[in-house]
């Protein structure tokens, strides 16, 4: 079952003889049976269906099912709605990437207990996230015909497209504010991160010629490169008894996924502007200090811009938004990258185009276990002598550097620890 | 009629510059539509409809979240307009600014609302010049209750009075 993180979470820490004896993230939503929801549902279901697991990253897993069901069905999309999907995907990583340096990562970095203290002394920076994430969600409404759970994508494409006047109008405002994308790579360059330096497995998907969104194969920088549909022969989900989250690894261990991860893997695929800008801002990547995602996300903010505008510019209207397809049954496999990192798909379908059996492997479980061996190392690093606020700090900067959904209750962390 | 064409006589001598928002806050959900259905009933009101797009426009959002601050951002002017758990059912209640904004809160972008949106328009300075929150009580949230006609009428007049001072006041 797919088991959902977003809400409340929880760390339990032990500390014995100054080392950590026990340490468990504790997630404890309940549930949610998505995967057994889609059961006998009709492929035209699915796509709206699973566009309601996130609010946040709705598109991926849109995506991740149009492209497993495409495959189920022999369909080939022709090159706009290939595009428009590559498009609609950069809205995403604007939006999600956005809200979270700005509004959940920055306060960390800065000292302030959320974004509205912030934002009383750095009103610009937290202004030009608002302007950032809302250009974000225009890209997905333009596609989408909203911004949260957009409902314009479906099986061999989009139901519309929009008008050439439409994407006009917002090519323009994408024109004026890249400098502000640009000056937010630098700007998280400069943040004072803490320099965490660790050994740990990225996965992402990697593509010949581009940098990856929709479609590539799984690699990792432990040199396995697998087609997306080897991924389960690799990588294997299990259930803990402190967690409703499964617990991913691969070959036995845990692993990355998310936008560190992706850049480690596909820096070469990025256009030599975004490089050039990457060199500049005196980071280098790859990198493995777990800090540098907040870095990651803000070029793969700009270079989501850099790629909009491209797509923009020669926007023309299709001659058809969708393909022509008939149902079959079958198997069928997607995994696409989320703002979180990759998000996996398979479903099989009966003659009917109903679903016979789905499965849904989320980012964020794939991180379950990464971020408790990160907070072994970091915790470590930090000092177990620290008081329990500033241990409980330390913990919650690591875990929302991975952007979890439940980051999203930003002082979520209910720390209880046992000195014994 | 002549109330109906009299009601906004402002409107007649000065130009609008930025349209007033009249936003239904809301989900699909039991009483939680509240905002939505208020909206669709002021849609149908003469008065207000005799208020040109340039002048007037209605919106009807889902937990907007901060996309709440993009909804008034055209605007001058602002109605908001949600269902308040507790209270009285169908009693229509005007909230102040002040009672909503708080330093304190805890944001998270899965229950990020309109308290947390207003409480950060405010510190950025990017809220409408006037805004305003009307509630509309519902009692338990999850209940399927809606408001019956009595309580939108007496919204309606709510909302002229405000519509009234503001074009007033400019």
């Amino acid at each position: 079952m797919l088991a959902r993180v977003e809400g409340e979470g929880a760390l339990e820490l032990s500390i014995k003889d100054g080392k950590i004896e026990k340490l468990h993230l504790r997630i404890f939503e309940p549930p949610r049976l998505f995967e057994k929801l889609l059961e006998g549902r009709p492929y035209t279901d699915v796509i709206d269906i699973v566009a309601r697991i996130c609010g946040i990253c709705p598109v991926a897993y849109q995506m991740s099912a149009a492209h497993a069901i495409d495959s189920i069905f022999g369909v080939n999309v022709n090159p706009w709605v290939r595009t428009m999907r590559r498009l609609m995907y950069c809205g995403e990583w604007i939006e999600s990437h956005a809200l979270h340096i700005h509004l959940l990562a920055a306060p960390d970095y800065f000292g302030f207990e959320n974004v509205v203290a912030m934002a009383k002394q750095y009103p610009d920076e937290v202004r030009r996230g608002l302007l950032l994430q809302s250009l974000g969600n225009r890209l997905l409404r333009l596609l989408g015909g909203r911004s949260v759970h957009p409902v314009g994508v479906c099986v061999g494409g989009f139901y519309s497209a929009p008008s050439v006047d439409a994407v006009k109008t917002l090519l323009k405002e994408f024109k004026q504010a890249l400098p502000m994308a640009e000056q937010l790579v630098r700007w998280t360059a400069a943040f004072n991160l803490p320099d965490d330096q660790q050994l740990f497995t990225s996965v992402a998907l990697c593509h010949p010629h581009e940098y990856p969104m929709n479609e590539g194969r799984i690699v990792s920088s432990s040199g396995l490169d697998i087609a997306i549909n080897e991924y389960q022969n690799y990588f294997t989900e299990t259930h803990v008894p402190h967690s409703t989250a499964l617990y991913s690894h691969f070959n036995g261990q845990p692993y990355l996924v998310g936008p560190l991860a992706r850049l480690n893997l596909n820096l070469g695929k990025l256009p030599s502007g975004v490089r050039q800008l990457i060199t500049e801002s005196g980071i280098a990547f790859p990198s493995n200090n777990m800090f540098h995602s907040v870095i990651a996300r803000a070029v793969e903010i700009y270079y989501a811009f850099v790629e909009s505008i491209r797509i923009m510019e020669q926007y023309t209207l299709p001659a058809a938004s969708c393909m022509d397809f008939s149902p079959k049954a079958g198997v069928g496999y997607g995994c696409t990258e989320a703002p979180r990192g990759i998000l996996w798909h398979r479903y099989e379908l009966d003659e009917k185009g109903d679903v016979v059996k789905a499965t849904i492997i989320p980012p964020t479980s794939q991180n379950q276990a990464r971020i408790e061996q990160d907070l072994q190392t970091s915790l470590m690093s930090f000092g177990l002598d620290h008081g329990d606020d500033e241990l409980r700090l330390r913990c919650e900067t690591v875990i929302r550097n991975y952007d979890p959904c439940i980051s999203c209750a930003t002082h979520f962390l209910k720390l209880r620890v046992d000195r014994s | 009629m002549y109330f109906v064409c009299n009601t906004f006589p402002e409107t007649q001598s000065r130009p609008v510059v930025k349209p007033v928002a009249i936003i239904g806050i809301g989900s699909p959900y039991g009483a939680d539509q509240t905002g939505w259905r208020a909206v669709e009933f002021l849609k149908q009101d003469h008065a207000l409809q005799i208020l040109s797009d340039n002048q007037i426009k209605f919106m009807n959002c889902d937990r907007p979240g901060l996309t709440l601050l993009d909804y008034v951002a055209d605007s001058d002017c602002a109605i908001l307009i949600d269902a308040i758990e507790g209270g009285d059912r169908g009693n229509v209640i005007r909230v102040e600014k002040n009672q909503l904004l708080h330093d304190s809160v805890g944001f998270s972008t899965h229950t990020l609302g309109v308290v947390e949106a207003l409480t950060l328009g405010t510190q950025l300075n990017v809220l409408p010049q006037t805004i305003e929150l009307i509630g509309i009580e519902v009692g338990d949230t999850s209940s399927d209750y809606l408001p019956e006609a009595g309580t939108f009428i007496q919204l309606k007049h709510v909302i002229y009075n405000l519509i009234q001072s503001y074009f007033t006041s400019r």
